[in-house]
């Protein structure tokens, strides 16, 4: 990856991490679904997304329960479930920025009917310990992952340290991340049988987004970054 | 879904696509940006309706001035920052989809001292009042003569002759006159000389001649969808 290419990939991040905050300050309990994933959109395009790479698709938004729900783009529908006045919303966002993807995703926690930006701030128990199991898997990542280690030793990895928290990998083909390129279906995931070192994703990045929960319990949370190597060390984008 | 309900919701997409054209249509003003025009109309698909974008991520290809006689695949499509002048052309091509089932719809807004114009007997320009009356001749031409068990080859050579006939040529980059309506971009069938199946073969098809005069300086474009009703009689989704 040149310099140009960085920035550009950095930008597209960049414009999910505007439309992030952006869209933490808009959500409120009452909300549904399809309207956060609408403003979710428009603020992408506003913040200079180009297209949408993700199926076409900007921003898979899940609320309540349905954050437990993975599956396909191509699958997925936002729906009418609203915003209570404690609840979970998931947000995965994938802008563009020309041939440069972003993809970005983070939980949003809503407590007392207003979303909670500082997550130390956070009062139920079961959000505290599901979103710092996300923390400890990405500073994880950043400990363990070198140029060589294959994106299948990351995911045996990565899993066994899910288990050992007491999570559950909610990720409907069992991947937690995947290369980033200019095709959709080009990308590589990290996943069972990829023996493809880290550093040779095609556009030399990848994300990783765990979709966990904890064992038996009634949400689910995500956190995606997309990383890349500088000098030998895991760098966060 | 039934052939009923996938052109009912072909029929929801193409009404998002011509409530967000004719409201941005309205905004267009001399010193607008592609970019601009690209963003208000893309936000507007979103707001009526559009739950992703099904021609690449991009919801609304948009060009100005003299870049509206380029053609290209919608993948290598790059909005630029180009201004829009006192007197001039703005072509819009929209993707909306409502649940994956597609509106495709163009237009060509035309500025005569700053105002947008839609309509040909508004034009006072000789020749972008001759570019939108081919455009709508060639639209009820395809009306007259298309019937179902017509191939799509048989509809190119009728209407490039009638092209030809008015004085202009076709400046698509792989010279088709529209496609079959699909869910997967890929499957699409061409109105071109290689495809011998007959029109009835999809459910519906666009129809979007990308026009000019041989050696004129604007390009313009307009683009239904279009499906074969009782009796098979064409008719306008």
């Amino acid at each position: 990856m040149n310099i140009q290419q960085l920035k550009c990939y950095t930008e597209a991040q960049n414009i999910a991490r505007r439309t992030m905050e952006d869209l933490e300050q808009y959500v409120a309990s009452g909300m549904t679904e399809d309207q956060i994933k609408r403003q979710a959109e428009i603020l992408l395009i506003q913040n200079g997304s180009t297209s949408f790479w993700y199926h076409g698709v900007g921003a898979l938004v899940h609320v309540g329960e349905r954050t437990l729900v993975s599956q396909g783009g191509r699958e997925y529908r936002s729906g009418d479930t609203r915003v209570q006045e404690t609840d979970v919303i998931t947000v995965d966002l994938a802008p563009t920025l020309g041939t440069c993807w972003g993809d970005f995703a983070r939980t949003i926690f809503v407590e007392d009917g207003r979303v909670v930006r500082e997550l130390s701030e956070l009062q139920t128990s079961a959000y505290k310990a599901a979103i710092e199991a996300e923390f400890k898997l990405h500073s994880f990542l950043l400990e363990v992952a070198r140029p060589e280690m294959t994106f299948e030793e990351l995911y045996f990895s990565a899993n066994a340290l899910i288990d050992g928290l007491g999570c559950k990998n909610l990720d409907y083909s069992g991947n937690l991340g995947h290369s980033i390129n200019v095709l959709q279906q080009d990308r590589i995931y990290i996943e069972k049988g990829n023996t493809t070192p880290l550093k040779d994703a095609e556009c030399e990045c990848f994300t990783f987004e765990p979709h966990i929960c904890k064992q038996g319990g009634a949400f689910g949370v995500k956190r995606e970054n997309i990383y890349y190597f500088v000098d030998g060390r895991l760098k966060e984008m | 879904m039934s052939t009923v309900d996938c052109l009912r919701c072909n029929r929801e997409a193409q009404q998002i696509a011509k409530r967000a054209f004719a409201e941005v249509a309205r905004q267009i003003c001399p010193g607008m940006t592609e970019r601009e025009i690209k963003r208000r109309v893309e936000m507007l698909l979103i707001q009526y309706g559009s739950d992703s974008f099904w021609r690449y991520g991009i919801g609304a290809t948009v060009h100005v001035g003299p870049r509206t006689t380029l053609s290209g695949s919608a993948r290598t499509y790059r909005v630029t920052d180009l201004a829009v002048q006192p007197n001039d052309c703005v072509v819009m091509d929209l993707a909306p989809s409502r649940s994956f089932y597609w509106g495709d719809y163009a237009r060509t807004v035309f500025l005569e001292e700053g105002r947008p114009i839609t309509e040909p007997e508004e034009l006072t320009i000789p020749a972008f009042r001759e570019g939108l009356e081919a455009e709508i001749e060639l639209h009820r031409t395809l009306r007259r003569i298309a019937r179902p068990d017509m191939t799509f080859a048989e509809l190119y050579w009728r209407m490039s002759e009638e092209l030809r006939g008015l004085g202009f040529e076709n400046l698509d980059f792989s010279c088709n006159l529209g496609h079959s309506v699909e869910l997967d971009a890929k499957n699409r069938r061409f109105i071109d000389e290689n495809c011998h199946q007959p029109l009835s073969a999809c459910e519906a098809f666009t129809f979007e001649p990308h026009i000019r005069r041989p050696t004129g300086r604007y390009g313009f474009k307009r683009e239904d969808m279009y499906a074969f009703g009782k009796g098979g009689k064409l008719e306008v989704l």
